[in-house]
């Protein structure tokens, strides 16, 4: 059981890099809102299904903290695109995360209890360290406007501090 | 027992207020001692203080932090601070408990 989910989160690790490490081209800021807004939306709908798949106090809060968080970043996306009357424009790498978080989703939807806890758990490794790595690689370097490579750099550190809280808890579920 | 004091403060860092300070703590006002949650950091990032001082977390992020250890858990939301009362000297570790990478230090002496 431990070895398909570990082989389950190893194949959405591998569609989320793909995703983010190939665009078509270098995206404009337009494209760079929509795939963080994205990115925080599918993050905030997988605590949310954690939220109510699980009772286990230590993955509630997570989950908890990863809705309020991502939903926080979000608020500012929101705002800063207001107020630079940019519209977030659909990408294939949107796109591309969206499907895999589809799948990711339909697979943690089957499990429960400790094997669901474990498998969220590492998912968030995951995608956090995906997400890290398109920012750090793609995002952040493309972004033009000041404002919003800003926005991006502070959300590449929260989401590396993310990244360390989930090893944190995947470590304590083993 | 190193903190005496432990509660909310007015998000005014001139205004701060000490309600419910125990009469021990009355007696030795100390300095107030700022320290910023800004950018997932604490800023500074390890304070020098003396027994009495008092200090107080801003929380400048967009987000929910702490500052926690075994003694206190100061829980902040956007734009509200609060802060404990420092009473014997040491080192004085703090995590935020939602942000494992936040680390900050009081030296707390004489």
């Amino acid at each position: 059981m431990r070895k398909s989910l570990s082989l389950a989160a190893s194949l959405a690790f591998a569609l989320c890099s793909s995703a983010l490490a190939a665009p078509a081209a270098k995206p404009n800021d337009a494209q760079i809102a929509h795939i963080v807004y994205t990115a925080d939306n599918i993050d905030i709908a997988a605590a949310n299904q954690a939220l109510a798949k699980t009772k286990t106090p230590k993955v509630r809060d997570f989950a908890q903290e990863m809705v309020r968080d991502h939903t926080a970043v979000n608020d500012k996306a929101l705002a800063l695109v207001k107020k630079l009357h940019v519209t977030p424009e659909d990408n294939p790498t949107s796109q591309s995360l969206q499907a895999a978080a589809k799948q990711k989703s339909a697979e943690l939807a089957k499990l429960s209890g400790h094997a669901f806890d474990v498998a969220y758990a590492n998912n968030e490794v995951a995608f956090h360290k995906t997400v890290n790595g398109a920012l750090q690689s793609t995002l952040i370097p493309s972004a033009q406007n000041a404002e919003l490579k800003s926005l991006l750099q502070t959300g590449l550190k929260l989401f590396q501090e993310h990244e360390q809280h989930a090893e944190q808890l995947a470590a304590s579920l083993k | 027992m190193r903190v005496l004091w432990c509660g909310a403060m007015l998000a005014a860092m001139a205004g701060l207020a000490a309600a419910a300070a125990p009469p021990a703590a009355k007696a030795k006002p100390g300095r107030l001692l700022v320290v910023q949650m800004s950018n997932l950091a604490y800023v500074p990032e390890t304070l020098t203080a003396h027994v009495g001082d008092r200090v107080a977390w801003v929380n400048k992020d967009i987000f929910l932090h702490s500052a926690t250890t075994p003694d206190f858990n100061v829980v902040l939301k956007p734009g509200a601070s609060g802060g404990v009362r420092l009473l014997k000297p040491g080192a004085i570790n703090y995590v935020c408990t939602f942000h494992p990478g936040m680390k900050g230090q009081i030296v707390v002496t004489k």
